[in-house]
This record gives C-alpha cells, sequence and structure tokens, in this order.
C-alpha cells in the first residue's frame, strides 16, 4: 500500500523538526498539569473546605419559581352589578420534592385536612408529569382550623404549605349560573389541545358558559416570583418578582333585576326564561331550572358531587334556553300565519269552519276543541288548529321551511355562549338524506302546528318571534356590544361575539351577513307583521289561550304554545305516575310593548301542562317586573361588600 | 487493512479511558434527569449514540490516515458547503442557526467542521519544508480556520466557535511558530481585546463580569454559576449518591445533563469521584501526547495535537466553568454531556488519533 506523497513530509528522517515539535509539547504537558492541579484545589476549596457550608446552602436551597395566580376579569351586568368576583382564599399546596414518607404524608392529609386518600392520589396522579418541585393544590378553601393545623404541623409536614390566592366566587350562588358556566382545573385534553395560550397543569379555566366562552380575555396572566426558601419551605426573601395582571372585565347584556325575578319564578319548575331585547338581540335574563352552584366548582368539585350533578334525571348542568330541544307547538302558528300572508296564501279575511277536527289526506287531524267559524286573528287567539291544518296545505312544507329558517329555526343563533345546539327544521330533502324515506304530505300537516319532528330551542325561538315583533331580524348575545374593552392584556386570540350574522333569506334561499349593530338589518314586510302581532295582542287581550300574561296600560303581545310530547292514543294507555313525564311542555312567548317592543319573553316549562296556564302567568310577572316601577328594590345580595380586586 | 502489528499498537489506556468516561456519562446523565419527564430518556439516546460513536471510530481507524489526508481538503470544502447550507435552511434550535433536522435527530455540522479543519490544518501545516512556520504558511493556515468561524458566528453559536481557535493555536505553537511572532501575536490580542470588549453582547459581558466577581448579580446571570459551585460543593469528600443530589434533582441546575453535567457528577460522588473523572482526562491528555510525539511523521503528530487542543480547551471551559473559574459559554464536556453530534464527533476524532498511534511503525 503506497500512499506516501511528496507533500507529506514523515518526521522520522528529519530529527530537527521533530526537535521543536517535542520541545513546544513540553509546555503543553506542563499546561495539562497546571490546569488539573488547579481544578482539584478549587474541588478541594469548594468541596470540603467549604463542603459544610455549600451543604447547609443545598438544603435551604432555596430558590423557587413561584406562579402569581392572576384574578380573571370580573363579570358584571348591564349596569355594573357584580355577579362573578374574585375572593381571596387560603390554598393548601403539596410540594412533591419535600414527601418524605409517602404513606405518612397521605395519613396526615386524609387526618388532619379531611381529604380522602383516593382523591389525593388521583391528584397525584394527574400532576405526575409535572416537574416534582412543581408545588400542587391540594385542598381550596382552608377553614380556619384547616390552618391552624397545617401551620403546627410545619415542623414534621414541611411539605404541605398555605397560600393565599383569588378565588372564582358567584356571589348569587346558582344565579344565570348555565349562562356564566364555572370554572374548574385544566383538564389533560385542555393541557394538549392547544385552545388555550401557555397552558399549565393546575391552571383554572371556564369549564362552561360564559367563563368559557370569554375564557382568553378573562384570564389575565398570571405572574412570577422568586423566592429563596428554607429547609421547612417558608420564604426568606423575594428575589423578583413580577406582580399578576387581572384578566379582562366583562359587561353582560343582562339585567340583574329580570334575572333575579325569573329565576325565583322558576324557582319549583323545571323550564327556562329567556328575556331579550328584540330590537337588538341583547339578552336581559337567561334562566335555567334545575340549576347548580357555580362556586361548588371554583376548583376541584369532589367526585362525587360531580357524579351526583351528571347523573340527576334532571340534567341540572344543562342550558335549556339554548341545549334543549322542544317541539315549538302552537307557537310555531305566528311563524305559520307570518309566512301564510308572505306568500298570499292567506288574507286577514281568510276563514275556517273548525268543528273539532279535520280530515286532510283522509286522516283526521284534531283540534282541541270546536272553535267554529274562525279568521285569522281569531285562529291565532285561541289557537285553532284546523285553520293552521288548512294553511300548512295550502303553503306546503317547502315554503314553510323557508320561511321558518330566514327566521332562524333548524339552525344555531350563534349567540356567544358554547354548546348550542340547532334544533331542527324537516325538508323533504333532509328525510330523504337522513331516514331515506319520502316525505309525507301529513307530515306537512303536523309541522303546520309546531309537532311533528320540528324541534327548536328557547333562544331560536325567541329570536324568531323577536324578528316578528320588531320587524328586523338580530342575533342574540350576552356581551355588551361595544363592550370588550381595550386592555392591554387582550390577547389576538379573544373571542368577542362575531361583528356579523349570517340570515338565510325566503326568497332567494341565500346567506347574507349582516353586521349586528343593527346599522343595516333585514327587514321583514310591515303590513304582514302588523296582522300577525295584532293577532297575538288578540291572545292576551282578547279572550285568547294566553290571557294570563295580560297586564293593564301595557299592550302586550304573546302565542301560547302546549306540545304534545305523545299522542292523545297513547296517553290514554299510561299509567297516572308515567303521565307526568309524559305531560305537555308549556310555552309562552311574547313581547311588550306592541309598538317599538323592548322586551321579549320565552317561557317554556318542562311537562308544565298548558302554555296558558303554566307559562304565560310567568311571563305576565316578568312584563310587570320590568315596565311596572317598584318605590324600592331590594337585592337579595350574599354580602354587601364586594371585593373587586 | 489492518495488520496484526497495527493492532498491537493499538492505544488501549487511551480507548479505555474514553470508554469509562463515556459509560458513566450515561450513569450521571441518568441520575440528572431521571425525574423530569421531559429529559427522561435522554441516558438512553445517549447510549445510543455512544454505540453509534464506536461504529463510527472503527470505520475511522480502519482507514489508513494517509487517504483521509489526500481528500482533507475537499472534505474541508463539503464541510464549509455543510455550514453554509445550515446557515440558509438550517433549524434555530437554542437561538443558534446550526441545526439540521432529520425526524427526530437534530445534526450539527459545526462539531464535524471542527475536526475536519483540524486535519485540513494539520495537512497543511505538514506540508511545509520547513520545521519553522512563517508568515506565509500561518496567515494561509489562519485562513483556513477563519473561514469555518466565521460561519458558525453567522450561525450565532459563538461557544462553538471559539473552539475553532484553540485548534489553530495548538497547531502553529507545535507546529513551529516563531518566538517573536508568538510575542508580536500576545501584543495583537492585547489591544483587541478591549475592542472586542466594546463590541460584545451585553450578555456576555454579564458573564464575563459574574464570573469575575462571585457576588454580582447572583440571582441573575450568576445563577447558574452560583448553584453549580453549590452542588458541588454540597458533594463533600464521597457525594450525595447517584440520584440523590437535591441541587440537581430540584431543578436549580440548569442545563444539568449537558454543559453543567460535571456539576452533577461532582455533587453525586464528592471530591474523590470528582478527582477521578480528573485523572481519567489527565490520561487522555498525556496519551494524546504520547502519539504526537511517536508519530510517524510530522502530519501525524500535528493531528494528535489539534485533537488535543480541542479537547483540552473543552475540558478546561467546561470544567471550569462548572467551578465558577471560567465565564460561561456553552460548550460540552467531551465524551460526558450529553449531545449526538458531539459524541459522534469526538469518537471520530478519537479514531483519527488511535489510526495515528497504530500507523507509526507501519512501512509503507
Amino acid at each position: 500500500m503506497r500512499l506516501t506523497s511528496d507533500k507529506i513530509r514523515g518526521l522520522g528522517g528529519n530529527s530537527s523538526a521533530n526537535k521543536i515539535l517535542v520541545s513546544r509539547l513540553k509546555w503543553i504537558e506542563w499546561l495539562i498539569i497546571v490546569t488539573f492541579i488547579l481544578f482539584s484545589t478549587r474541588l478541594w476549596q469548594l468541596q470540603i473546605i467549604e463542603g459544610g457550608r455549600n451543604t447547609k446552602l443545598a438544603d435551604q436551597n432555596g430558590i423557587r419559581n413561584i406562579t402569581l395566580m392572576a384574578p380573571r376579569g370580573v363579570i358584571v351586568d348591564r349596569k355594573g352589578r357584580p355577579l362573578v368576583i374574585n375572593q381571596p382564599s387560603y390554598n393548601a399546596y403539596l410540594m412533591r420534592d419535600r414527601i418524605k414518607n409517602r404513606t405518612e404524608t397521605l395519613q396526615y392529609l386524609s387526618q388532619g385536612l379531611r381529604l380522602p386518600e383516593e382523591d389525593v392520589l388521583l391528584r397525584l396522579e394527574k400532576f405526575r408529569s409535572a416537574p416534582s418541585f412543581q408545588p400542587i393544590v391540594i385542598k381550596e378553601a382552608l377553614s380556619i382550623n384547616d390552618i391552624a393545623f397545617i401551620e403546627s404541623h410545619q415542623v414534621e409536614h414541611p411539605e404541605v404549605r398555605i397560600t393565599h390566592e383569588p378565588r372564582r366566587f358567584y356571589p348569587y350562588g346558582s344565579l344565570a349560573a348555565h349562562l356564566i358556566g364555572y370554572v374548574g382545573e385544566i383538564s389533560e385534553s385542555q393541557l394538549r389541545g392547544g385552545d388555550l395560550p401557555d397552558p399549565k397543569p393546575g391552571d383554572i379555566v371556564g369549564k362552561a358558559g360564559l367563563e368559557k366562552q370569554y375564557n382568553t380575555l378573562l384570564m389575565g396572566k398570571d405572574g412570577k416570583k422568586r423566592v429563596v426558601v428554607n429547609s421547612l419551605g417558608r420564604e426568606i426573601s423575594e428575589l423578583s418578582r413580577q406582580d399578576p395582571i387581572i384578566g379582562t372585565q366583562l359587561t353582560l347584556t343582562l339585567d340583574l333585576d329580570l334575572q333575579l325575578a325569573a329565576e325565583r319564578l322558576l324557582e319549583d319548575k323545571t323550564g327556562t326564561v329567556v328575556a331579550l331585547n328584540p330590537q337588538n338581540g341583547e339578552v336581559l335574563a337567561m334562566a335555567s331550572h334545575p340549576a347548580f352552584d357555580p362556586n361548588s366548582f371554583a376548583s376541584h368539585i369532589s367526585v362525587r358531587d360531580w357524579q351526583e350533578l351528571l347523573s340527576n334525571a334532571d340534567h341540572p348542568l344543562q342550558n335549556r334556553a339554548l341545549q334543549s330541544m322542544f317541539s315549538p307547538g302552537s307557537v310555531f302558528k305566528v311563524i305559520m300565519a307570518f309566512a301564510g300572508l308572505e306568500e298570499n296564501v292567506l288574507t286577514p279575511q281568510t276563514s275556517v269552519i273548525c268543528s273539532g277536527g279535520a280530515y286532510i289526506y283522509g286522516n283526521l287531524f284534531h283540534c282541541h276543541k270546536v272553535h267554529g267559524f274562525v279568521n285569522l286573528n281569531r285562529a291565532i287567539a285561541a289557537s285553532c288548529n284546523v285553520f293552521f291544518y288548512n294553511l300548512g296545505k295550502n303553503l306546503g312544507i317547502e315554503r314553510i321551511a323557508r320561511h321558518a329558517m330566514q327566521l332562524g329555526l333548524g339552525r344555531k343563533t350563534n349567540i356567544d355562549l358554547p354548546d348550542e345546539k340547532s334544533g331542527l327544521f324537516p325538508t323533504p330533502e333532509w328525510k330523504e338524506r337522513i331516514q331515506g324515506e319520502k316525505w309525507f304530505a301529513g307530515e306537512t300537516i303536523s309541522v303546520a302546528i309546531g309537532q311533528g319532528s320540528v324541534t327548536v330551542t328557547p333562544i331560536q325561538l325567541a329570536k324568531a318571534i323577536s324578528a316578528i315583533a320588531s320587524g328586523k331580524i338580530s342575533q342574540p348575545h350576552v356581551l355588551l356590544h361595544p363592550a370588550v374593552p381595550t386592555n392591554p392584556t387582550d390577547t389576538p386570540q379573544k373571542k368577542s361575539p362575531a361583528d356579523l350574522f349570517t340570515v338565510l333569506h325566503a326568497d332567494t334561499n341565500k346567506e347574507t351577513q349582516y353586521p349586528m349593530d343593527g346599522s343595516q338589518t333585514v327587514l321583514l314586510s310591515d303590513r304582514n307583521r302588523q296582522i300577525v302581532v295584532r293577532g297575538m295582542w288578540s291572545v292576551v287581550n282578547e279572550g285568547g289561550t294566553g290571557g294570563a300574561a295580560r297586564i293593564t296600560g301595557l299592550d302586550v303581545c304573546g302565542k301560547t304554545g302546549t306540545a304534545q310530547l305523545i299522542s292523545l292514543k297513547g296517553k290514554s294507555k299510561l299509567t297516572e305516575g308515567e303521565k307526568s313525564r309524559f305531560e305537555h311542555n308549556a310555552w309562552f312567548v311574547g313581547f311588550a310593548p306592541r309598538d317599538n317592543p323592548e322586551l321579549m319573553i320565552v317561557v317554556m316549562v318542562e311537562h308544565g301542562g298548558a302554555g296558558g296556564r303554566a307559562s304565560a302567568p310567568i311571563a305576565g310577572a316578568l312584563f310587570r317586573e320590568y315596565f311596572v316601577p317598584k318605590p324600592s328594590d331590594s337585592l337579595p345580595l350574599q354580602q354587601t361588600t364586594i371585593d373587586v380586586p | 487493512m489492518l495488520t496484526r502489528r497495527m493492532i498491537s499498537n493499538f492505544d488501549w489506556a487511551l480507548f479505555l479511558s474514553i470508554l469509562i468516561v463515556s459509560g458513566l456519562s450515561v450513569v450521571f446523565i441518568y441520575s440528572a434527569s431521571f425525574t423530569s419527564h421531559m429529559i427522561g430518556d435522554f441516558w438512553q439516546r445517549q447510549l445510543f449514540w455512544i454505540v453509534v460513536g464506536l461504529i463510527v471510530m472503527m470505520t475511522v481507524i480502519y482507514v489508513d490516515y494517509h487517504i483521509f489526508a489526500e481528500y482533507s481538503y475537499l472534505l474541508y470544502f463539503v464541510s464549509l458547503a455543510g455550514l453554509v447550507y445550515v446557515l440558509l435552511f438550517g433549524r434555530v434550535i437554542n437561538n443558534t442557526q446550526g441545526w439540521l433536522v432529520f425526524g427526530s435527530v437534530h445534526i450539527q455540522p459545526a462539531e464535524f467542521a471542527k475536526v475536519i479543519s483540524l486535519f485540513a490544518l494539520a495537512r497543511f501545516f505538514s506540508n511545509n519544508d520547513r520545521e519553522i512556520l512563517d508568515w506565509r504558511a500561518l496567515t494561509i493556515g489562519a485562513g483556513l480556520m477563519v473561514l469555518p468561524i466565521a460561519l458558525v458566528v453567522l450561525q450565532h453559536d459563538i461557544g462553538t466557535a471559539l473552539t475553532f481557535v484553540p485548534v489553530f493555536a495548538g497547531l502553529s505553537f507545535c507546529g513551529g511558530v516563531q518566538k517573536k511572532v508568538m510575542i508580536a501575536s500576545l501584543v495583537i490580542v492585547l489591544i483587541a481585546a478591549p475592542v472586542l470588549w466594546i463590541n460584545l453582547k451585553d450578555y456576555h459581558r454579564e458573564r464575563i463580569r459574574s464570573m469575575l466577581d462571585p457576588d454580582y448579580d447572583v440571582k441573575g446571570i450568576g445563577y447558574q454559576t452560583a448553584q453549580s459551585k453549590i452542588a458541588i460543593g454540597s458533594g463533600r469528600v464521597l457525594g450525595k449518591g447517584l440520584k440523590q443530589g437535591s441541587q440537581s434533582q430540584l431543578g436549580f441546575l440548569p442545563g444539568r445533563h449537558t454543559d453543567f453535567i460535571f456539576s452533577v457528577m461532582a455533587e453525586n460522588i464528592g471530591f474523590v469521584g470528582a478527582n477521578g473523572i480528573l485523572i481519567l482526562y489527565l490520561i487522555i491528555c498525556f496519551r494524546l501526547i504520547h502519539i504526537a510525539r511517536d508519530a510517524k511523521e510530522r502530519l501525524g503528530s500535528l493531528i494528535a495535537i489539534g485533537v488535543l487542543s480541542i479537547w483540552l480547551f473543552h475540558v478546561i471551559i467546561n470544567v471550569g466553568m462548572a467551578l465558577g473559574l471560567v465565564p460561561v459559554i456553552g460548550i460540552p464536556l467531551p465524551f460526558f454531556s450529553y449531545g449526538g453530534s458531539s459524541i459522534i464527533s469526538n469518537f471520530m476524532a478519537l479514531g483519527l488519533v488511535l489510526n495515528v498511534g497504530m500507523r507509526r511503525y507501519v512501512n509503507q
């Protein structure tokens, strides 16, 4: 193997070159020796001479990074009255890296702080992936006894430490609980999800309602401090500090007085009340019963309480105003009448004779009583089915669906609240696609009185009837516009209500977007609208089905609905006990005053029976609350002073 | 081709010392990172890189280094091209645009450029007819090193760029630079230092100041050094035992599996253990000097000296930094810090040196 090139000079034959190189290597040898002696000496100094001192420093070490939790933004009603605030709370933290004996610590926690061992183990499991020097909350809102207990055992159990932090507080308890929502510790999926900027285990985030919808705005920015702590975990000194920044305050469209009244009226019922301004879609009240107390969620609810809420047959966590779908029943007749007038199938003079039922397409369709000769106004006022069976037959399902959908049925209203349901408005095309079956003409007749496959959410109905009441379609919303304040903590990902909302036009069947401020809007034909409104006025004021909502001196208009859950034939087969579960759902939808309405109210009482009896009085009471001034307004506030940090 | 004679000249002392250091690195990376799930499997990856490094080393041993010498300039330009490539298309990791990413494997071409540049420079200096390097040879040699240094500086990796300097210093010193040139260079450095100081980035200046004054800004920039000194000191005579280092396990020590692995080791196994590691490095250095002295020709000597320069520099800076004697510069401890590119390029360098040692008596 020959490789040597002339360029590469060997050392062997050239001893003088070797000499310099070798002599210089001696220098390097010395450099190495000196360096290593220096290093060894330094090790001697640090480990032997200063070893004791350094050991102490390490034991005290000492330097901990502590997160300062940012208070979430306060939520206030339209008049600035606080609905959600923060309260100082003492929390017990567990520092896992200081646990000396796991069994002893578990025993200490379960006996001293009455925490079930399996709960503590679950929390340890949840934080397994977090670095062990990160403290975890083990119990919140400590009592005086808890604090005294922990303080007196600091020497034996330095792994448990007390910290003082802001905690979410809902002064009105379950008031508007579904709308406001609740907060809780960030879940595994949220940690990985990437919806939240910079998520950390242990973060408190919105889990439902507004707390979830506007979580990014509400969250603020956590601060941090670096402190020196001794071996007992006590802070000795603070090295640096970055103060937390409070989250953005949210001003709602909600009116606390009206909300309180709505909650009171629903107290012993299962159902929901939605009140909004029909001119602009501002939600003034939204109550859903049964409810829950969001305070019990403020950080981590015990496993047992959570199971109870989930397994409750009345679904207390469900916001019935937008997450429950019901047949609209006779309330739908308002929309039918409007569609009939728009399509020139109907005039105010159109009349039918109701003999308690009618044969259509060879089937008998019932009316709830014999109305005799009825014109349009009378048909709305008395809620005559026969009149609307005929109207439905003449209009046909396609035209009914177009108008219902223009008013927003069968689709989400896109209110700024999470997890809204869309309801359903059936069409032959839909039935073909989903069920693979042809549309039966008889189904149109059921749809005409708001039965059959039609389902709506109360908020949808509020939006649709608002349009008929005010003449313009507006977007229901909960955050006051323009209410998102410019705040330095605002992040670009903030969720503000869409500035535009979509309307499906009945005539062109196309979607168009309109600004939410009402500067540009879909106007409904005023003449036809007035005819329908006149009918709704008769419902309440001229011996119609909604007389219970009548208020002297105020032009209340409305429509009752009594939605069947089961056919009359089926009902006769039920036992008494079962009957209450299949009792009709009671609707009342109304607004006032008749011209330029200010308040739209939708009441739905589940299994309440007749709408005129169960729901109309509730609406009446709310109109009175809103329009009739009271001498002294006293608020049943749970606490009188409110800290707004 | 390996002959029996070559194999009998294999430097077992050097190889075994390095193998022990590498093995211990896996142990201490495990000890430093087992609590943290973020870097929990680093010890396994380190083990993998060591195995890859050993394969690279054996490949390098197999081929006569004179063949590498033939291609050294070509390799040099390929490595320059690699540096330009990462500059244009590289991934930024830890503020350094020096990374090529293949799936989950991150490669830092600068680590390889260092070994290749060393080789090119050794080849160039060995070309010289005389034993004394003249100005011309020195200038061209400096040029050979300035190119990769400039490219690495452009990646904002000052630490790695610095590691090219000792290669030039070591090779020109042993290559026979004249005393007067050395003195002149020293004068130039003394004049240039203040200028450099002014042009340094603020955080570099802060680091140097915190080193000169140990109490300067303990919570800020001096934090790492302060924590490292506490970690080492609290190890005392015999150390706290594996996985028992409260400093490292509490997360007080930053970069504990990379730049500050020495501190973890000293905390775990104390004064006795730390000196044991130092002795291993001492053996490695002296074996390299031995190979340089006994090499067949100038080229072989210079290769061994170049490798010695690199490793010695890394040890001085890294250990000095952990002991609070040198400013914090992020460079790894050879065969001990976590890092695939560094491990492989060091095993490559080891292969070269063993190659030189094995072929010292071979007649060609």
